[in-house]
């Protein structure tokens, strides 16, 4: 029985609980920056029904998923390739892990410049921070493949192409997937920072749009919309990565 | 056992000199060492440990260049890993792919070599019977125990069909009832197969257990303190032939040169 055992839905119960402090004190404040639960739940129940909402979460998502994409298939053939090289690897490590902490907002401005408020410019962005995670993940699994595996291969004879197929490769997955479950969350985040700060489309451009307009309701009911969406793409990351290195951790 | 008999390799090792040059002083491990295995013949190398053991056996697999002197086999001069020969290792839970299940990781050198997908099935098929490890072949090394991950280390190097078999240390960490288990193994197969096989060990009592001949190795740089003859006669028995007089007389001089040297 999985309702016998409490840890299985302890979480419900929290999250209600949460919810129905929120509503008690947001009635008693009766403020306008603090809509009751209640007034939430009614303006995210109207918002799913627009097509506009839809659009921008397409919108959003698209943009974070193409950055994704493209931010991955660049960092991963660099990051081999810094890992495989020695001295590839001591010349540009200062410089990678100090493109790695710059929030990407820090560039928002330069971009913006560059695209005006496109698709391309919040891509790019998103692009950018993820970049650098992956890239710096890639080149640490290269670099902890082991050596006796190496020497292994070697034995066998095995070509530079085979043991970096057989060894170096299944050696950096894990590595990588963690880069791709850090860079996913930010890939998420950037895209509707592009929108909030930069007027990027998609979800980040509306929750502005309502906040200048001083719609709170739909300010949260936007704020949810975004945790679920964040909630969401965890799970999904976190099951492709439970499947895809099974070994991990053996 | 349907293996054809296979004839093991001749290995001749020549005044092999190994000297590690760089980082500051250079350290010269190995000193002339001279050997003559005949095909067929279970050498054991055992020395106290830092010896040198392990740097003598990636010379002869190639993955080390001498610095003097030659390693051939069957007259032919080692320079890189040579194909008749394959190899198992002390750290088995790395040596095997954790990505691989155990047919996986035993076909791996056969898919390396460019053997036929039938072929490659037999060979592994029949690796895995020779070593015990039946109805085992879609599990992963991690679902296994430390006995069973040798087992597939050593299938894996009877699979690529070897001539001379070199283990370094192979039983070194699994539990005593396991070792004597996969020392017998080890006598099994060079039985079924009449392969050259090397053993470095620190272990005097495996050594003179599994060995035709004990090649002693002490000092720095390490050299040839003896090569001693093991006339113990098989099939070897556990039980009988470590209660034998002359075990325990070869365990003692082979104790001795080491101890003595030191």
């Amino acid at each position: 029985m999985r309702f016998a055992n409490p840890k299985n839905w302890l979480w419900l119960v929290s999250f209600g609980g949460a919810i129905l402090i929120w509503q008690l004190v947001s009635v008693n404040l009766n403020d306008r920056p603090f809509p009751s639960a209640s007034k939430i739940s009614n303006a995210l129940f109207v918002m799913l029904q627009t097509g506009e909402f839809w659009g921008d979460l397409g919108v959003t998502f698209l943009i974070a998923m193409t950055g994704l994409i493209i931010g991955i298939a660049l960092a991963v053939p660099l990051g081999l390739l810094v890992g495989l090289n020695e001295f590839a690897f001591r010349s540009t490590k200062f410089i990678l892990d100090f493109l790695k902490v710059i929030p990407p907002i820090v560039v928002l401005p330069l971009v913006l410049l560059m695209f005006g408020t496109t698709v391309k410019f919040s891509v790019t962005l998103v692009v950018f921070g993820v970049l650098f995670s992956v890239l710096v993940q890639a080149t640490y699994g290269v670099r902890d493949t082991d050596p006796v595996l190496l020497d292994t291969l070697s034995a066998f004879n095995a070509s530079r192409y085979a043991r970096l197929k057989y060894a170096v490769l299944p050696s950096a997955l894990p590595f990588i997937a963690t880069g791709t479950k850090i860079a996913t969350s930010a890939a998420v985040i950037v895209s509707i920072v592009t929108g909030l700060v930069g007027s990027g489309p998609g979800l980040g451009h509306s929750l502005s749009v309502a906040q200048t307009g001083g719609n709170f309701p739909n300010v949260y009911a936007y704020v949810v919309v975004l945790g679920v969406v964040g909630i969401l793409v965890n799970m999904l990351v976190s099951a492709m990565d439970r499947r895809i290195i099974f070994w991990r951790g053996k | 056992m349907t293996h054809p008999k296979r004839t093991g390799a001749r290995l001749e090792l020549k005044d092999v000199t190994k000297t590690y040059t760089g980082h500051g002083e250079d350290k010269h491990v190995l000193d002339r060492i001279n050997c003559i295995v005949e095909p067929g013949e279970f050498l054991s190398i055992v020395g106290p440990s830092g010896v040198g053991k392990t740097t003598l056996l990636r010379l002869l697999t190639g993955l080390t260049p001498v610095t003097s002197g030659e390693i051939l086999l069957d007259g032919k001069r080692v320079t890189s890993p040579p194909e008749d020969l394959a190899i198992v290792l002390q750290e088995y839970t790395r040596s095997l792919m954790p990505w691989l299940t155990v047919e996986k990781n035993i076909e791996l050198p056969l898919k390396l070599k460019k053997i036929a997908k039938e072929e490659r099935r037999e060979r592994v098929q029949s690796a895995i019977l020779e070593v015990g490890l039946e109805g085992n072949d879609s599990r992963y090394p991690w679902q296994l125990s430390g006995g069973m991950q040798q087992r597939v280390a050593i299938a894996r190097a009877l699979a690529s069909r070897p001539r001379i078999l070199v283990m370094d240390e192979p039983f070194a960490s699994v539990d005593a009832q396991t070792r004597l288990d996969l020392e017998d193994l080890v006598l099994k197969v060079r039985d079924d197969f009449g392969i050259t096989t090397l053993l470095v060990t620190h272990d005097m009592d495996e050594a003179v257990y599994l060995a035709d001949r004990v090649l002693v190795l002490t000092g720095k740089p390490a050299h040839v303190a003896a090569e001693i003859a093991v006339p113990l006669g098989y099939p070897r028995d556990q039980v009988d032939t470590r209660a034998h007089p002359d075990f325990g007389h070869l365990r003692g001089e082979i104790y001795q040169l080491i101890r003595g040297k030191r």
